[in-house]
């Protein structure tokens, strides 16, 4: 049974909230980038912004903002995040590792539940079926938009929305800045995967997609999302042809082929060079420059998928390598050195 | 739809070890919730923690001593290497691994976040795979489709239904699955700031019971299909599961049972069975004044007045992330031993609504288990066990 993401919504440092990807991309020089945050108040009542901490308001209002363009109203909501609610992880780990472990105030605690957001979507819009939320460095998505698929197939659901959100947070920066994860020098975004030197920027992002097994006029086809822990067995590419196959497609079918190069001079080639080798026929296009490095970037790709297929020409700043067709089937693939890998196909 | 059966368990809890230490305790009515010896805390409340120190669990868990490791991935170690020898299975046996924890290690990340230069060794354990990883490379696996769930403390329950219904779709084979947790200071301050830490020790379905006891857990389970289990020991059928949310509030659960009635009716329809057709239930029963009575109203409301009911939390506390795989292991073992376990530390039963509370461990005709665990941000999940 086909599935189809009958509508899609990003948060994210680039101004594509209001749906597409801008004509000149924002750029800033820094180690990080922040979302370009809408006016909440118009998506959320301002009584209950107050009790919200940043990465709730993004959850919230990028799910609100999806759910109002779907045709179909979702029954079930499935979010993945690679690190949730970090900010009041903080918050709470200190103010209960000082010694003083009284008296302190649960919201911080009740705000740091990874499920706390999906939660807070079906209290807000009264979605009373299935409720998960996937916790996974860089394949949360993968995870949920399986089970999603999976639900829709059971007819368990007819709509379900499917989320991934991250959060910058001064914590996540600085504890992955012990490990070199980040550049040492500050960098221009947009020269972040020209440079020569080691580390990536931290980015963050919230996206929603409604997935329904009603195609509608708009709708494209989601045609699977896998994903995988590998521990150094260097067969990516025959695991990508096995699934391509499994799903009756040929890597010659594939347009467009979004990579998740990062500008990590150490990993970049390493990790992508064979698969961007492999699809000759193939445009390539990256997109982390525009949204830096996050454990659920490949959301940023499939939002760019679907505005792709729903006729955005894809922006020249986003492409690595020109090919001479026009995208119908699209892959994106995201491959971490911390071991993970996932595939996403989706389709006009 | 193909049938989905477990081969092969694994559990440690602060009542054992391995699955038969767990038996063992079960049968013999034995807890010992006291305040933290391990763990470093300033509260003065009761815990069920295993008496085990981290340097013991690692030579246990079988792999090389390490400055700082987590409690947590030693549980996971330990008790996934006991479900996999128990369904004879090895790492080159192509198998999904689909784990669960509230966070991932905090008790690592909870001591190092304040100097963490000194710590650098541990802070992978930041990254929400790093349990995971560490488990599946201990087993001998190279590469495998994981997953990770994270819904509070129906987390393991949710894995546990993520797992029978890739199954029974026909998406997989083999699948390890369960979850892993921890006593750490962050949960023990968030209950206690929640004010429904229990300060005397919980007493799940009392008339005095004063809130939670956290505990401390790892719990896994092997689930094959029918074809690949083939042979083999199956210890019971994972028959039926629901998850609904209550869309009521982020951490109480509605005083009607609401939620709970829906995933209960939901999880005997997907089992294609009655309420009659229940023999035991292990409850989710954490021992607050809320949960326990809206579940006792939805237990009384769906089910038959005479179906024996108890909560395993006396024994073992609330194990968060693990309680849903570790009372999966219990309500499976309610079956082979044909016997429904007590409600340990229960003095005054509730009596409104009337439910048929386990006090001693009690004989049984087990055919069907329903298991209830229910997480904060409304997360309802009920499983249903049946012998095979």
């Amino acid at each position: 049974m086909a599935t189809y993401i009958t509508s899609a919504v990003l948060l994210s440092p680039q101004p594509t909230f209001e749906g597409a990807l801008p004509e000149v991309p924002f750029n800033s020089r820094g180690k990080h980038l922040l979302c370009h945050e809408p006016e909440y108040k118009t998506l959320i009542p301002p009584a209950r912004l107050r009790r919200m901490n940043r990465i709730l308001k993004m959850g919230l209002a990028t799910a609100t903002q999806c759910i109002n363009q779907s045709e179909v109203k979702p029954d079930a909501i499935i979010v993945g995040t690679g690190q949730g609610c970090t900010i009041d992880l903080a918050i709470f780990m200190r103010s209960c590792s000082e010694g003083v472990e009284e008296l302190l105030s649960p919201i911080p605690f009740i705000n740091s539940g990874h499920n706390t957001l999906a939660g807070r979507i079906a209290m807000d819009n009264q979605i009373k079926g299935y409720n998960m939320t996937y916790l996974q460095e860089n394949t949360a998505l993968e995870s949920a938009l399986t089970d999603a698929m999976m639900s829709l197939e059971e007819g368990k659901s007819n709509c379900t929305l499917v989320g991934a959100i991250d959060e910058y947070t001064q914590l996540s920066f600085d504890l992955f800045d012990l490990t070199n994860n980040w550049r040492k020098e500050d960098t221009n975004n947009l020269d972040l995967l020209k440079a020569d030197a080691p580390g990536t920027i931290m980015g963050e992002g919230a996206a929603f997609f409604c997935i329904s097994n009603q195609p509608t006029d708009n709708s494209i086809e989601i045609v699977l999302s896998e994903s995988r822990l590998n521990i150094g067995a260097d067969d990516t590419l025959d695991w990508i042809i096995k699934i391509l196959g499994n799903n009756h497609l040929t890597s010659n079918e594939i347009d467009l082929l979004i990579v998740g190069r990062n500008g990590d001079q150490r990993h970049d080639d390493a990790l992508n060079a064979p698969v961007e080798q492999h699809f000759q026929q193939a445009t390539i296009a990256t997109y982390k420059h525009l949204c830096g490095e996050y454990p659920t970037a490949q959301a940023f790709a499939l939002w760019m998928a679907t505005t792709t297929l729903k006729g955005q020409e894809l922006p020249n700043y986003c492409i690595k390598r020109k090919g001479t067709r026009i995208p119908k089937t699209i892959l994106l693939y995201n491959k971490s050195e911390r071991n993970t890998e996932s595939i996403i196909v989706v389709r006009k | 739809m193909r049938r989905v059966f477990v081969t092969g368990i694994g559990a440690i809890s602060a009542i054992g070890t391995n699955v038969e230490e767990n038996v063992a305790n079960l049968k013999a009515g034995f807890s010992q919730l006291a305040p933290a010896k391990l763990l470093k805390t300033a509260l003065n409340i009761p815990v069920a923690e295993l008496a085990l120190t981290n340097a013991e669990l690692t030579q246990m868990a079988g792999i090389e001593p390490k400055e700082t490791i987590s409690r947590t991935l030693l549980f996971g170690l330990i008790a996934a290497k006991e479900a996999v020898a128990s369904a004879k299975i090895s790492g080159k046996d192509e198998l999904i691994f689909i784990n669960s924890c509230t966070g991932s290690g905090i008790e690592v990340i909870e001591n190092i976040y304040q100097t963490p230069e000194q710590h650098i060794g541990s802070i992978p354990y930041f990254h929400s795979n790093e349990i995971p990883l560490q488990i599946i490379e201990a087993l001998g696996i190279s590469r495998c489709r994981q997953f990770n769930v994270s819904t509070a403390c129906s987390s393991s329950a949710n894995a546990i239904m993520l797992a029978t219904r890739l199954i029974r779709n026909g998406k997989a084979e083999r699948i390890l699955v369960g979850g892993n947790d921890a006593l750490s200071r962050f949960s023990l301050n968030g209950f206690n700031a929640l004010e429904i830490a229990s300060p005397t020790g919980c007493r799940p379905f009392d008339q005095q019971r004063d809130g939670v006891t956290l505990g401390e857990a790892g719990a896994y389970l092997v689930l094959e299909s029918e074809e690949a289990a083939k042979g083999k020991d199956i210890y019971a059928e994972v028959s039926g599961y629901a998850n609904v949310n209550e869309a009521y509030h982020p951490t109480s659960t509605t005083p009607d049972g609401e939620g709970a009635k829906t995933a209960i009716t939901e999880a005997l329809a997907t089992a294609k069975l009655s309420a009659s057709d229940i023999g035991y239930v292990n409850a989710h029963g954490t021992g607050t004044q809320v949960n326990d009575m809206s579940e006792a109203l939805a237990l009384s409301h769906t089910l038959g007045a005479d179906t024996l009911v108890s909560s395993t939390k006396g024994y073992t506390g609330h194990t968060l992330a693990a309680c849903g795989a570790l009372e999966a292991v219990y309500s499976i073992l309610a079956i082979r031993e044909q016997m429904a376990w007590c409600n340990n530390r229960l003095q005054q039963p509730i009596t409104e609504p009337a439910l048929n509370l386990v006090t001693t461990n009690q004989k049984a005709d087990i055919e069907h288990v329903l298991s209830n665990s229910f997480g904060f941000g409304g997360n309802d999940t009920s499983l249903i066990f049946s012998k095979v």
